[in-house]
């Protein structure tokens, strides 16, 4: 059976304004480019980092649909 | 049947700190026959409150020898074994390790004593601040996990002034404890466990964002 996910690629996006649902024309989008057009969601700022599936990613990356971005700091502390 | 009655190889746990003491209680609870805990800190008055296996008397020992003081005291059937210094590159380490450090640096002498390390199947680092809360579940000899692990070294110069455990904040540190019961558990059980979670707990939790 197909996935919805495959039917209409999406990806979540949580930052300290919210959590957004997104549907993208274009698996791929450059994360950049997606926060940029994005109405609710802030650019990651100078202390913040996006972090896609769990691990750190730079801007300029690629975005594939079904993943889950988060924004926010990485913490260090123990 | 606790999961850890049949589990023979050692436990490493690496901190004992905010993330370290909520730990040992999950590894107490899974059934944990003996603990190697590694920590090079002593036991200061602001740790007490939010590292709740301190007392007053163990304050200006090692931390170590608290946490075993404590295991002891309270008749637990675990058994710790202390170990007062870092783990760095010629830590000879076997066995399931768990970290719960304060920087970066350290984090990378300790990957320094893991990465490829064939007698170390599960590597767990615990990482929070504020209520930021990053998990990492590493099969040190795996390639992917090698590549994706590295990726989340920074300097600690970057490091943004993110608080540790404190009165107000002692979810974090609960919630990396919450997350190594369920991994090691799931290990235990042969399931593929996410080799990497980032949480917010703040954005979990409110309501209204």
């Amino acid at each position: 059976m197909k996935s919805a996910a495959l039917d209409r690629p999406s990806i979540t996006i949580s930052d300290i304004n919210g959590t957004e649902e997104a549907l993208l024309h274009i698996d791929g989008q450059p994360l950049e480019q997606y926060f940029a057009a994005s109405e609710s969601l802030t650019v990651p700022g100078k202390n913040d980092v996006a972090i896609v599936d769990g691990i750190p990613v730079d801007l300029s990356r690629p975005v594939e649909a079904g993943s889950s971005i988060m924004v926010g700091r990485q913490p260090s502390n123990g | 049947m606790a999961p850890l009655d049949e589990w023979s190889d050692a436990i490493h746990l690496i901190g004992a700190g905010g993330i370290g003491t909520h730990v040992l209680l999950a590894l107490i609870e899974l059934g944990a026959r003996e603990v190697n805990v590694w920590d090079d800190d002593i036991v200061a008055p602001h740790n007490r409150p939010t590292q709740f296996v301190y007392s007053k008397s163990d304050i200006g020992k090692p931390k170590v020898a608290g946490m075993q003081r404590f295991v002891e005291s309270q008749g637990y059937d675990t058994v710790i074994k202390p170990h007062y210094k870092r783990v760095d590159a010629k830590t000879k380490l076997q066995g399931v390790v768990i970290s719960g450090v304060d920087t970066m640096a350290s984090r990378r002498n300790i990957w320094q004593a893991l990465k490829y390390n064939p007698f170390v199947p599960l590597y767990i680092d615990g990482r929070v601040g504020d209520a930021y809360v990053h998990v990492m579940t590493i099969e040190p000899c795996n390639p992917t996990h090698i590549e994706r692990y590295e990726s989340t070294f920074f300097d600690d110069t970057a490091a943004t002034d993110l608080s540790c455990s404190t009165r107000e904040n002692p979810h974090s540190a609960l919630a990396v404890a919450q997350m190594v019961s369920m991994n090691f558990s799931l290990f235990l059980q042969g399931e593929d466990v996410k080799d990497a979670v980032y949480r917010n707990l703040r954005h979990e939790a409110a309501s209204v964002q």
